[in-house]
């Protein structure tokens, strides 16, 4: 327990959190009744990233000192973004009068976390949101997005569930991503 | 100038330079002949205002790229624990502040200018016409540009968690996300006030080359978005608190000066560019100056819609091309002048239409524009679309046979109409056609049901 709650405080994970669920609510609360899969992709994008921060600590020289595996510790970080954006979302949406199906928000979800893992590993945690605000910038506006083209590619996380190229896309981001940062963890 | 090279070289500056050219032509070239870049004439290579207002549409991609990257910037000192060690520097902060600032401002605006200059290259190259009403939306553009660069670099000082940046970036996409959706005139805006909507840095796509956005409306942008940028610098250099909240003042002054010049409806937001829109004319046909080398080929075409309608009771005697914006599923609202045809290049039943099909297109309704939005499909369209469609087969004197495609519900119902009308006596043929032109000049009642029954009893 003592563990947990020093690792929260470097992780800064407090201010994630708030800004995760700030985001949530308050995209939810703005979009009113426009909501639909542009905006879940949005809203997931804003709190995978706000928390994709705290993906590094203070020091990794320090952490490596330490006498326990890191590997386990990492991909439950990396995965408890995944729930909480994911979880904070669908509990935010249930109230109201349009839902998106759970499977686009599992879907979209964690492609966008095995982003954060990507550029957490490549360019360190305070850069972990990079990625998946980049990508998320330019899949929303990507004119007619064809789920059998590049451009679907570009777009996956705005396909119809039914299309593989959105879950292929998704699967792909979010094995390399999470791979990435469990067994490399995060760059200074 | 030795620290600039060196804040040019060893901050983030590059790699914003980078991401903002990468994500800007790489949209632009990778969907140049999709989605909403299909219209024609105002395309981002097509006219130099268009040109100018599509890299505006794309800072809703770019805008929070510089203001994320900006926030990573502006909290370095705290972040990487330097600040007492600077405060003993017998220099002012301010130095280091505007050197910082400065190079920043240099990498946002030199990637923005880029993109701008492919677009207005390309223009040039398709001869575009050239009028004047292109330089203000690009200044509105530029100084956006920098304003995210304030905005992020003051924001990153105040508040130097490592959680600003992201979520400065999300608040500066949703903002842009939701002021556009706002502005649209179709059914989806709405949300926020006309006044409010004005203040987004992404506007519109521009959906005619003859709209361009008023002199006052850019002025107020610019008045907007040059107080947010003072804002946002001072914020960032300033080392007291009453240098910050003196620094709240230009963003306030620019508000104060915006808000009100920001017309209170969205009709007010565009008007048209007489210098494009100007008529040339061949008799009693007329294009505008921009299309003025299409005039050979639809004057002969023009007239000979004319003639033919001649057999119609007050039947039109000019043509004209129309400057509205092209309604992809927004309803006309009438009533339309029915001394003229009006044609609109950017509707698609206009699209690689020669000789006799052009014909038929002009006298489609009578010489009338249709009153459905041409995306939408739906019973009434439908029946609309039929109604037009016989007509124009009445007035050439024969039906051309209507388009096979399998979504298409109208052609058999046209069909059938046409039989009918066929079946008349020709002074109730005559009479049954004035009453459905009528339906679509005035827009109101149904344009079919006054072919297939007895009119006016």
């Amino acid at each position: 327990m003592r563990w947990m709650t020093l690792y929260a405080r470097s992780r800064q994970m407090p201010a994630s959190l708030l800004a995760l669920v700030v985001c949530t609510v308050g995209i939810r609360l703005a979009v009113g009744n426009q909501w639909s899969l542009f905006f879940v992709t949005l809203t997931l994008a804003a709190a995978v990233a706000v928390s994709a921060t705290g993906l590094s600590g203070q020091d990794i020289e320090l952490d490596r000192t330490a006498a326990f595996n890191w590997l386990p510790r990492r991909l439950g970080h990396i995965l408890l973004i995944g729930v909480l954006a994911g979880g904070v979302l669908l509990l935010v949406q249930a109230p109201g009068d349009t839902q998106v199906a759970t499977s686009a928000v599992l879907r979209d979800g964690a492609g966008l976390l095995g982003l954060a893992g990507l550029a957490a590993t490549l360019f360190g945690g305070q850069f972990g949101w990079t990625f998946p605000l980049l990508w998320t910038v330019v899949a929303l506006f990507v004119p007619d997005p064809d789920p059998t083209a590049v451009s679907g590619a570009v777009a996956w996380p705005l396909l119809s569930t039914e299309a593989p190229l959105g879950w292929w896309m998704a699967g792909i981001l979010f094995g390399v991503g999470t791979a990435a940062y469990t067994l490399v963890g995060a760059r200074r | 100038m030795n620290v600039l090279r060196t804040e040019l070289r060893r901050t983030i500056a590059p790699w914003l330079t980078l991401a903002v050219l990468v994500v800007g032509l790489g949209f632009f070239f990778a969907f140049v002949h999709k989605g909403p870049w299909f219209k024609e004439p105002a395309a981002w290579d097509g006219q130099w205002t268009s040109s100018v207002l599509w890299t505006r549409y794309l800072l809703m991609l770019l805008w929070p790229i510089i203001v994320g990257a900006s926030a990573i910037q502006g909290m370095r000192d705290s972040r990487s624990g330097t600040g007492e060690l600077l405060e003993t520097m017998p220099r002012p902060a301010r130095h280091r502040m505007t050197k910082l600032s400065l190079a920043l401002g240099i990498a946002a605006v030199l990637a923005y200018v880029v993109i701008l200059l492919t677009g207005l290259v390309q223009v040039v190259a398709h001869d575009g016409l050239f009028t004047f009403s292109w330089v203000l939306p690009a200044l509105v553009g530029l100084v956006a540009v920098i304003a995210g660069v304030g905005l992020g670099l003051g924001v990153g000082r105040m508040l130097p968690n490592p959680v600003t940046a992201p979520a400065l970036a999300v608040l500066a996409l949703v903002a842009c996300v939701l002021l556009q959706i706002s502005s649209d005139q179709s059914s989806i805006g709405g949300l926020l006030p006309n006044r409010l909507t004005q203040l987004g840095v992404a506007p519109q796509e521009p959906r005619s080359p003859f709209l361009v956005p008023t002199v006052t409306i850019s002025v107020g942008q610019l008045c907007w978005l040059a107080g947010l940028a003072a804002t946002g610098f001072l914020l960032f250099s300033a080392s007291t608190v009453r240098r910050r909240l003196l620094a709240l003042l230009p963003v306030v002054a620019g508000l104060a000066i915006a808000l009100p010049l920001f017309p209170s409806s969205p009709a007010g937001n565009l008007t048209v560019d007489q210098a494009t829109a100007a008529p040339v004319c061949d008799g009693p046909v007329c294009v505008t100056k921009m299309h003025a080398d299409r005039l050979s080929t639809v004057a002969g075409l023009g007239k000979e819609a004319l003639q033919l309608l001649a057999k119609i009771p007050g039947a039109p005697t000019s043509l004209m091309e129309s400057t509205d914006a092209y309604r992809t599923t927004a309803r006309l609202v009438g009533p339309q002048d029915p001394s003229k045809i009006i044609v609109n290049f950017d509707d698609f039943s206009y699209y690689h239409k020669q000789g006799k099909d052009f014909v038929y297109q002009l006298v489609a309704g009578g010489g009338t524009q249709a009153c459905g939005g041409p995306s939408y499909g739906g019973d009434r369209e439908n029946r609309e679309d039929a109604a037009r469609w016989v007509v124009a087969g009445w007035v050439v004197g024969d039906l051309k046979p209507p388009p096979t495609d399998a979504y298409l519900q109208w052609p058999e119902l046209a069909k059938q109409t046409w039989a009918g009308l066929q079946a008349l006596p020709p002074q109730e043929q005559v009479a049954r056609v004035v009453a459905s032109r009528q339906a679509e000049l005035s827009c109101q009642g149904d344009a079919l049901t006054a072919l297939t029954q007895e009119a006016g009893r």
